[in-house]
């Protein structure tokens, strides 16, 4: 069923643009009755959603497909929901203006935890039952996938089934299991049946979960997961990620949806390689989209021109975890800047040393920006718990050359309540910020430029699944509370500004990176007294969110503050990201004892993931292949 | 300086686009379409692209103009055939034209424009309404204004920025009125005024706006820019 919009709803909404879909380079399809027809969700507004990549990465993919038309769906902004309620309007795609309720299936992505009241709300928009199990054979296949849908089990009860991995991999042969579904009528059930048996794909309901007879120690009465188990005989007791093996081979969104608006990610975006060689202890990105794999330099040239051809965007970025470490980065710059002098080339996550900041000077013809350094922890002897390669020494030699260089502000980014952390290393962040303050001042006054600033912002540590530190304990929020207040008093020159901020919402999305099944009861009750948009500050409804832990009877012991022992049963075992759970437990003993790792490129840490791909690649040998 | 003026519509869905999202819009089709913009000097180039007058939100127009510079020359037949080609429907080329090096504007030309103005069926008499409406001696509207600098609501009366008006049926007003960089009548403030005055139908942005001609002045007459 087609929806209609009246002029007058949008006139009265800010932003209609958002709502009209249209675009250049959307994908006009005609509606036919043996169309599959997919929407993808994105459980945010428009304008955050059409910045992320792996959106146009997947339409451009399921839309070469003939018989399958991936359309597109947004978190609707609270004006137009309440616009959309008013005046009855379900949930629709911006392609064809189509109910979402009348798609096969629905795709939400999972990028962050605390988009997860907005997957709710969108459903109830849609009109589709946000219960797996309460829908039926008329409603849309729910899916969901992500690096946030790795740890699947809190939305387990919300969703059909999720896939494990990089989305470029299976969803050919889940179309060709769904044309043959819907060839024989099979209802539902049946369908799902036969999905499990694909590699990658996780159907939350053909797993039992069972838990201990007693709460865990410390715990008033939660008890800890004693087994995740299939409950069917033909489905995988460990679902496996799906990677691209060949990046070069990898079809990439060389024509995406431009959007009118202005968005977060306004320019054109070529992801140069997937997967980190740096291995920090604390991030789950480094670990999940392990391995590194490459896009080779002319391919990367090809696609850099049919992208700036196909767009007309002035300003290309590059995308990976660390553009640094792509090998011919210098020559890959140099080459773009030649060919298309007009465009803006810009490098997030750049380490900074001699040669980045003349790459710097270079890309930006003499506009002096910020620089940046993630020196996430303050001392040392922390960032050696944390594997985090940067010295103080480099980022002093680094600023150096940029005060010589006509720099004059530095942004320092931190984590606060990383393992192991004492006061001391809090100090250290601000003593790093006098550094830095120091290195200004002692550069002669005709070669520096005038007025320096510098920034430190601070983050609260969130222990992830799949990384060395998804045993720890997590912070309270009164000691983040208290690490932040310690901090703010140590730092006093008016030169160094500091960020701080509230930590309630790191707290929240500990009790979502590490949660089980346990809380969808809270995801739930917290949507339904209002949440929602939870990661935009003027949305957060902090009481509500705490009355609904409360109700729920979610323990902080359990989640937050609670060190998991060594043989935890983790909500997330029967998943297997590549990297093997021994390697995180080795990873985390050697940062207890503040010891250091060798990243890829230097030495092999052997943390499994070679297992995944059919002949083992790995970025050593597959740099081998490339030269 | 290669200059040169183009005529465009913008129709349908593209209506709810604003205007630096429009110009944004234009910037990349002329891009795609490599039709050679002249870029800006100085510490932030930006192409030589500007349009005459902004379009409100949520109305159409079937008669916008902008001005744009090329580093190198191109045919304008070639211009409108290939920007065409780069254009989402609901925006179109249908002139374009060459400017001296030196010339006034669209811009600064632009002073006056028509509406067609459609009202939603209802059991009301538009054309007694309008009619009692423009009849007032004064037409208040209230409009943000400076005050030695500062910014403040200001009544103003704009009956005398209001040429011509006619129903040509029964629900469409056609008004033209002042538009441009020096005086200007903003249709958005017009109509709250008109629901204010008729008092008992709430303005719900029910009508559809859109705008036929925009003119410059020559010799007292309203022409157009091209």
């Amino acid at each position: 069923m087609q929806v209609h919009i009246p002029d007058s709803v949008l006139l009265s909404v800010q932003k209609p643009a958002r709502y009209i879909g249209g675009e250049v380079n959307m994908v006009r399809k005609e509606i036919t009755d043996d169309l599959i027809r997919f929407c993808f969700c994105f459980p945010d507004v428009y304008d955050i959603g059409m910045s992320h990549l792996g959106l146009q990465v997947l339409y451009h993919d399921y839309n070469r497909y003939d018989d399958v038309y991936m359309e597109r769906c947004f978190a609707p902004w609270p004006d137009m929901e309440e616009q959309m309620i008013q005046h009855q309007i379900p949930l629709y795609s911006l392609e064809t203006f189509t109910r979402i309720r009348d798609f096969d299936f629905l795709g939400f992505t999972l990028q962050y935890e605390m988009s997860f009241t907005n997957i709710l709300n969108m459903l109830h928009l849609g009109d589709i039952p946000i219960f797996a199990k309460d829908r039926t054979d008329d409603d849309p296949l729910v899916c969901a996938g992500g690096s946030t849908g790795y740890n699947p089990e809190p939305l387990a009860a919300f969703i059909d089934f999720f896939y494990m991995g990089e989305g470029e991999v299976a969803f050919g042969s889940i179309f060709e299991a769904y044309r043959k579904h819907r060839a024989q009528g099979l209802p539902r059930r049946a369908f799902l049946e036969e999905l499990a048996k694909i590699p990658g794909i996780y159907v939350p309901a053909f797993y039992t979960v069972t838990y201990e007879d007693h709460p865990a120690e410390g715990c008033d009465h939660t008890p800890r997961i004693a087994s995740i188990r299939p409950n069917r005989p033909d489905v995988p007791e460990k679902v496996v990620k799906l990677i691209c093996e060949e990046m070069d081979k990898v079809p990439y969104p060389t024509s995406p949806i431009i959007p009118y608006l202005q968005t977060v990610q306004d320019r054109a975006v070529l992801e140069i390689f997937r997967g980190c060689i740096r291995g920090c202890r604390f991030c789950q990105a480094g670990m999940v989209y392990r391995p590194v794999r490459q896009r080779s330099k002319a391919n990367l040239l090809t696609l850099a021109d049919e992208l700036l051809k196909n767009t007309g965007y002035d300003e290309l970025s590059f995308s990976s975890l660390s553009s640094n470490d792509y090998p011919q980065i210098f020559e890959l710059i140099q080459e773009i800047h030649e060919r298309y002098p007009h465009i803006n080339v810009s490098l997030p996550s750049l380490r900074v040393d001699a040669f980045s900041l003349d790459l710097m000077e270079r890309l930006a013809e003499g506009k002096k920006s910020g620089l940046t350094f993630a020196a996430e922890g303050g001392s040392q002897r922390l960032r050696d718990v944390i594997n985090k390669n940067i010295t103080e020494e480099e980022i002093l030699n680094g600023v150096h050359l940029a005060f010589q260089g006509g720099w004059n502000r530095v942004k320092l980014y931190f984590m606060l309540g990383l393992p192991t952390e004492t006061e001391e290393d809090i100090e250290g962040i601000s003593r790093l910020a006098q550094a830095i303050v120091d290195e200004y001042f002692s550069i002669d006054k005709a070669i520096r430029a005038k007025d320096l600033k510098v920034t430190v912002s601070t983050s609260f540590f969130v222990p992830k699944p799949f990384t060395p530190f998804q045993w720890v304990a997590q912070t309270s929020y009164e000691e983040y509370m208290g690490k932040q207040q310690f901090l703010n008093g140590k730092i006093r020159n008016r030169k160094v500004q500091y960020n701080c901020h509230d930590a309630f919402l790191s707290t929240l999305e500990g009790y979502f990176a590490r949660g089980d099944r346990r809380m969808a009861d809270l995801i739930y009750t917290a949507w339904k007294k209002g949440c929602r948009f939870d990661s935009w500050s003027d949305m957060f409804l902090e009481d509500a969110w705490k009355e609904a832990i409360e109700e729920c009877g979610i323990e902080a012991a359990y989640y937050i503050t609670r060190e998991r022992a060594k043989d935890e049963v983790f909500p997330w075992d029967h998943i297997d990201v590549g990297v093997r759970k021994e390697f995180l437990y080795h990873e985390y003993e050697r940062a207890k004892q503040g010891v250091t790792s060798p990243n890829c490129r230097e030495q092999c840490s052997g943390c499994g993931i070679k297992k995944l791909a059919s002949h083992g690649i790995c970025y050593g040998e597959e740099a081998g292949r490339d030269q | 300086m290669i200059n040169k003026r183009i005529c465009f519509s913008k129709t349908g869905r593209l209506k709810f686009i604003g205007h630096l999202d429009l110009l944004r819009t234009f910037q990349r089709a002329f891009r795609r379409a490599e039709v050679p913009l002249a870029y800006s000097q100085g510490f932030n180039p930006h192409p030589l692209l500007s349009f005459a007058n902004p379009l409100g939100l949520g109305m159409t127009s079937a008669d916008e103009y902008a001005d744009l510079t090329l580093e190198t020359p191109m045919d304008n037949e070639e211009i409108l055939r290939r920007t065409n080609a780069q254009l989402p429907p609901g925006l179109s080329l249908s002139r374009c034209i060459d400017l001296p090096e030196h010339y006034e504007t669209a811009m600064a030309l632009v002073t006056a424009s028509t509406y067609e103005i459609t009202f939603p069926e209802k059991d009301v008499d538009w054309a007694a309404l309008t009619s009692a409406f423009f009849a007032q001696e004064q037409i208040m509207i209230r409009r943000l204004g400076k005050v030695r600098g500062r910014k403040q609501w200001l009544d103003v009366d704009v009956k005398g920025l209001i040429y011509q008006y006619e129903m040509s049926d029964a629900n469409t007003l056609v008004l033209t009125c002042a538009c441009g960089s020096t005086v200007n009548l903003k249709v958005d403030s017009l109509l709250e005024c008109f629901y204010a005055f008729i008092e008992h139908l709430e303005w719900v942005h029910e009508e559809t706006i859109h705008r036929t001609h925009l003119y410059q002045t020559q010799g007292g007459q309203f022409v157009s820019l091209m």
